[in-house]
């Protein structure tokens, strides 16, 4: 069902709703794309040279997820082990927490 | 008191065996054999501590009750070692022979008139090795624990007592008469006198070539010391009821061998004949590998008492490390280590009895989940072994503290890494113990999914005077770390001799 | 001022009353009036040095009190009132107890005056805190909760042992500034850095955090790390070894955190990474970055908590915390998620307080000109917020709705975990709101203003484009939610390959021993047996090994004694 008419949701999960697909992503890129015309518009007072390139800080930021998203692949492909990998000396291939013991802790 | 100190001294040595006479003499009446239990520990240790002022403020009382020779004499001299001693001895006495009355009758134990003779027969001996003025009294009273201790330790007369009786009297006295003896006799040659003089009556009279050897026959002669390769009638005498192991196997018998050590390290050799002459370098490395190696037998120990032995086989060592670094803050921390490794172990102990009394578990892999049926056991095994480990604010910190100065004194900084590494050896083979106690479900409870959920009023502790003695004592092991102060004074002048009194001088070639 | 009772002693005291009374309600309250009170406290210190003692002639300190001291006290006691609000229905007195003794430790230490006062407050936070592990109850968590407590104890005892170097050297036990280069001073760092999560002694953190209790992993990442920053600042700023540190901190736990499925590790990750920026900050040293290293931590224990708790609030209501099994929650967990999404926000977005401590060292490093560690740093800001601000709540909380087809959806956090975790988003929010105020809380009086436009139209940039390359990333399907499954990391070394090493060793010393012991037996039989053939009756001597042999070995003895001393009276 459609989370954002869903009217046995709490008004703020219906909100929350709207944010959970595509208007987010495109208030986001219009947000961005401001943001990245104001270095035209103000000339920001640098330390650093390369702090004065155009976009410098939304592309690096960009940059900086992406490198992470691959490098992060990179590990999942070479580190990445079952979760029973350490077991029994480990809790994560333990059962998901009981209900009482949740209460407990 | 008004006591002249001689007499105070022989009364100190014979009330024990006052109480021997007493004990056997109400064999047939429990509630009277072990009310003299207790009353006479309370009165040795009245005796006993009556000393203290005057040790503390420089006075050496003392007693001869004959002479052998002529300067060979069954004699008694207290000094701040000894007072360190005996007041550990006859202190931990007292809270043990409240355990035992819990411990032997909730066992239901047999003999348990010969059991009460021979344990205060046993606490005789070592108030006289704690008062010995020389070598020749020292060992005569360290033969007398032997054997005294001998039925304790065969106490069940199965075939595994009896057998472990026999590796316990055979080493003990075998390295006694093998190499202490011989060492004893060489020293008497030597020195001319027997007498435990501070700064060692050796120097001068020995080559220090040869030295080592003679220290050897004192370090592997002292057998109760527990130097590794000399160490298994320890875990060997854990079959004796749990009382023994804790006040005689935790307390007065092994701490008789490392009070030993250091009277010999320090009176008989002297710390700066040893430092000079670095006669005791091969003894510090050796009881630095008995250190690691005894721990790590203890990891993969699954009896409770046979892993608690192996930890005492390790932290003795501490003791003889510290005689071995051959300085001041050394021997400080050795003796205050006495004190600090007493006061946790016997804890211990008493935690092990406690658990067998009340559910005749001894494995610790059958110990999960008691914790929560014996919240006060456990927790006094906790404060107990978090002192052993040497955590703050518990007595074990100090006394590690003076090893890790003393070992930087003494510019052996491989040492500390020593004591670290015990530190996590002991933490590795004691915690689990409490951790999977308190924490891991006991397999009845997994299976119905209400693992953490506390048993309600499900609390079975032994019986109360089984769970209070190991409860004082941990109170003890907290007081002790904000006390050490005075332990630090009493052994002060031990220490930290008058620089006049240094006998290196003649020395000097 | 000697009237004050010191703080970290209301903690211990409290703990000590807190079992007699019953549970329920009264107990909760007085649980929440203890780091209040201790707070009040703290807030009327005014600067100096009282409570000093003597312990075995050495003169020790109890309360060393200036600005460094007084803020992480405030918000180590603030943090601690959160984290028991967010607990106020947990009823178990263990927990209750050590969170206390826990608090009251890492109080205790951040005013200890000398070593010896921060050594014992140094072991308490590591024994006290691992019960929130074990508190867990299952086997897995006894030995992460082991193998945590060693190598917090360890710490302890590698600083105790640099202290015993360092008094040897100096005679001083001052907790002061040290100039690294001698052994103990070394050892101090290192202790120090295990505690600080330095790179290889790290993998503690990421751990045994996931392996706590949910209230109990709140508590853990308040206050161990925090302390550790606080004595490297103390002791070690300006060491420069620290910005290399401080650098390979800020990128290697990123990338875990980026690829890692249990939400709660990726948090311990991030968490990782902050402190990395801290370390930056202590290497560089001057007053601005010790300014930012302290607004930093006061920012980063608000904001992580603030995610713990919402992680923590899931998994109290799930069963798990891991993105394999989570995802669409904001249908029925709506508030946990809003504030968890603040929780991101907070930590770098203008108007809370993680921006105001991230411009602080982002510029303490640019004034000391160090472009490549500047660089790092951005990306670390931009890292995290990928990681903890973006990914972590979208995992959590939205996509695939994972409870579809449950019999019951999870329900939302209980009271008092939202009001907690409310305060917590709301004190965020106060602090970036007010930073003149925040700024008045630091250590050293240095003007800086973090809301220039240049500092928040950069800062907008880099998160704004954070997002949508996730976003976008995410549509493209090169970042997907992870399949269950754990990563290694350097632990892997000490936890396999030293195990099988170990294992191995054991092996061959236990034969060889074995080997060695049979093969003296047998020698030592054959000759006793050949010397019992010789000299020995069948008698009764010969009959029972030990016993007989033994005399004959005394009389050996006692033979060659004799000679012995007959040579030497010749």
């Amino acid at each position: 069902m459609n989370a954002k008419t869903d009217t046995s949701l709490p008004a703020i999960a219906r909100l929350l709703g709207r944010l959970d697909g595509r208007m987010l992503f495109w208030l986001l890129v219009l947000a961005g794309v401001l943001l990245a015309l104001s270095d035209f518009a103000y000339h920001r007072h640098e330390i650093f040279d390369f702090e004065a390139v155009p976009l410098f800080y939304a592309g690096f930021a960009a940059a900086s997820v992406l490198v992470l998203v691959l490098a992060g692949g990179i590990f999942r492909a070479l580190f990445k082990r079952g979760e029973n990998f350490y077991a029994p000396f480990s809790t994560d291939s333990e059962p998901p927490l009981k209900a009482q013991e949740r209460d407990h802790a | 008191m008004d006591m002249s100190p001689s007499f105070a001294i022989s009364l100190a040595v014979l009330l024990p065996l006052i109480g021997t006479v007493l004990i056997g003499m109400s064999d047939r009446r429990p509630n009277q054999r072990e009310a003299v239990s207790i009353l006479t520990s309370i009165a040795l240790f009245y005796v006993v501590a009556g000393f203290l002022p005057d040790v503390m403020s420089g006075a050496r009382p003392s007693a001869t009750w004959f002479e052998v020779l002529p300067s060979l004499s069954l004699a008694f001299e207290i000094e701040p070692l000894g007072m360190l001693f005996a007041l550990v001895a006859s202190g931990l006495w007292i809270v043990t022979a409240l355990y035992c009355i819990g411990y032997m009758r909730g066992n239901k134990e047999s003999h348990q008139t010969r059991f009460y003779m021979c344990f205060a027969l046993a606490i005789s001996a070592a108030i006289g090795i704690a008062f010995a003025a020389n070598m020749f009294t020292l060992f005569i009273f360290y033969e007398v624990l032997t054997i005294s201790t001998y039925p304790l330790v065969a106490h069940k007369q199965n075939e595994a007592a009896k057998s472990g009786a026999r590796t316990y009297l055979g080493i003990l006295i075998g390295t006694s008469i093998g190499f202490q003896l011989i060492a004893i006799i060489w020293t008497w040659i030597l020195a001319g006198t027997l007498d435990f003089k501070l700064g060692g009556i050796l120097a001068g009279k020995i080559d220090p070539t040869i030295l080592p050897v003679l220290l050897g026959l004192y370090a592997f002669g002292i057998g109760k010391a527990a130097l590794m390769p000399f160490h298994r009638w320890l875990p060997a005498a854990m079959v004796a009821p749990t009382p023994v192991s804790a006040l005689l196997h935790a307390v007065a018998v092994v701490k008789a061998g490392v009070f030993t050590m250091l009277k010999v390290g320090v009176y008989i050799f002297g710390i700066d004949l040893l430092a000079v002459t670095q006669a005791s370098d091969w003894l510090m490395w050796l009881a630095a590998a008995s250190i690691l190696i005894a721990s790590t037998i203890a990891l993969t120990k699954d009896n409770l008492k046979a892993r608690l032995a192996y930890s005492t086989v390790s932290q003795l060592s501490y003791i003889t490390l510290g005689m071995a670094l051959a300085t001041s803050l050394g021997v400080m921390g050795g003796a205050m280590h006495i004190a600090m490794h007493a006061m946790g172990k016997i804890t211990l102990f008493m935690c092990a009895g406690a658990i067998y009394v009340a559910t005749h578990k001894t494995e610790i892999s059958d110990m999960d989940g008691l914790g929560r049926i014996m919240p006060f056991t456990f927790g006094a095994f906790l404060i107990g072994a978090l002192s052993i480990i040497g955590l703050p604010p518990l007595g074990g910190a100090w006394s590690k503290w003076y090893l890790m100065l003393g070992a930087a004194d003494a510019g052996h900084q491989i040492m500390i890494v020593v004591f670290m590494v015990s530190s996590l050896l002991n933490v590795a083979y004691l915690l689990p113990i409490v951790a999977r106690a308190f924490f891991v479900p006991a397999p009845r409870f997994a299976s119905a999914g209400a693992a953490a959920v506390p048993v309600r009023g499900g609390i079975q502790e032994a019986p109360i005077l089984c769970v209070l003695p190991p409860v004082i004592t941990a109170i003890g092991c907290l007081l002790l770390f904000f006390y050490a102060g005075e332990i630090y004074s009493l052994i002060y002048p031990v220490a930290f001799p008058d620089p006049s009194s240094a006998a290196v001088q003649s020395l000097a070639p | 001022m000697p009237d004050i009772f010191p703080p970290a002693l209301i903690f211990i005291a409290a703990a000590i009353v807190l079992p007699v009374l019953p549970k329920g309600n009264l107990r909760a309250l007085f649980l929440l009036a203890v780091p209040l009170v201790a707070a009040h406290e703290i807030w009327q210190l005014s600067e100096g040095v009282t409570h000093t003692y003597e312990l075995l002639g050495y003169s020790l300190t109890l309360m060393r009190v200036d600005q460094l001291s007084i803020v992480f006290g405030l918000i180590f006691s603030f943090a601690a009132f959160l984290a028991l609000l967010y607990a106020w229905h947990v009823k178990d007195t263990v927990q209750q107890v050590t969170t206390l003794l826990y608090a009251g430790s890492a109080i205790g230490a951040v005013f200890a005056g000398d070593f010896v006062t921060l050594f014992i407050f140094w072991e308490g936070t590591a024994v006290a805190s691992v019960f929130l592990i074990w508190a867990r109850g299952t086997e897995g968590a006894y030995y992460t909760g082991m193998r945590y407590l060693i190598i917090q104890i360890a710490s302890g005892v590698i600083l105790v042992a640099g202290m015993a170097l360092h008094y040897h050297e100096t005679g001083s036990l001052a907790f002061g500034a040290l100039t690294l280069g001698s052994l103990g001073t070394w050892a101090i760092l290192i202790a120090f850095g295990i505690k600080a999560a330095f790179p290889l002694l790290h993998t503690w953190l990421p751990d045994a955090y996931p392996a706590a209790t949910p209230t109990g992993t709140v508590v853990l990442s308040i206050f161990t790390t925090k302390l550790a920053i606080y004595s490297l600042a103390r002791s070690f700023a300006g060491t420069e070894i620290l910005i290399y540190i401080g650098t390979v901190m800020v990128f290697w736990p990123l990338i875990y955190a980026a690829a890692e499925n249990d939400l709660r590790r990726v948090l311990a990750y991030a968490l990782n990474n902050q402190l990395g920026f801290m370390v930056i900050a202590v290497g560089i040293g001057t007053p601005l970055a010790l300014n930012g290293v302290a607004a930093h931590a006061v920012a980063h224990i608000l904001y992580k908590s603030l995610l713990f708790m919402a992680m923590g609030a899931v998994l109290y209501r799930t069963g798990t915390a891991k993105a394999s099994g989570l995802g669409g929650l904001y249908r029925s967990m709506p508030i946990t998620a809003l504030l968890c999404i603040v929780g991101g926000l907070a930590m770098s977005t203008p108007l809370f307080a993680g921006f105001v401590s991230k411009s602080l060292i982002l510029s303490s490093v640019a004034k000391a000109y160090e472009p490549l560690i500047w660089a790092a740093l951005l990306f670390g800001s931009a890292g995290i917020f990928y990681v903890a601000g973006v990914r972590l709540p979208y995992l959590a909380f939205f996509g695939e709705d994972k409870f579809a087809g449950a019999p019951e959806r999870p329900k939302e956090a209980p009271w008092n975990m939202l009001l907690a975790m409310g305060l917590t988003a709301a004190s965020c929010f106060a602090l970036g709101l007010m930073p003149a105020t925040f700024m008045s809380f630091l250590p050293y009086d240095v003007a800086y203003d973090a809301y220039t436009p240049d500092h928040i139209l950069t800062q907008l940039q880099v998160l704004s484009f954070t997002a949508i390359a996730f976003f976008a990333l995410w549509r493209f399907g090169l970042i997907k939610r992870p399949a269950p499954g754990i990563l290694v990391d350097s632990d892997w070394l000490n936890r396999r390959l030293a195990l099988a090493i170990v294992k191995l060793g054991a092996y061959i010393s236990r034969n060889m021993w074995g080997l060695m012991s049979r093969t003296a037996t047998r020698r030592l039989d054959a000759f006793l047996a050949s010397i019992y053939r010789a000299h020995g009756p069948q008698g009764p001597l010969a009959r029972s090994w030990p016993a007989g042999s033994m005399v004959l070995w005394i009389a050996v003895l006692l033979g060659f004694t004799l000679i012995l001393s007959f040579s030497q009276s010749l």
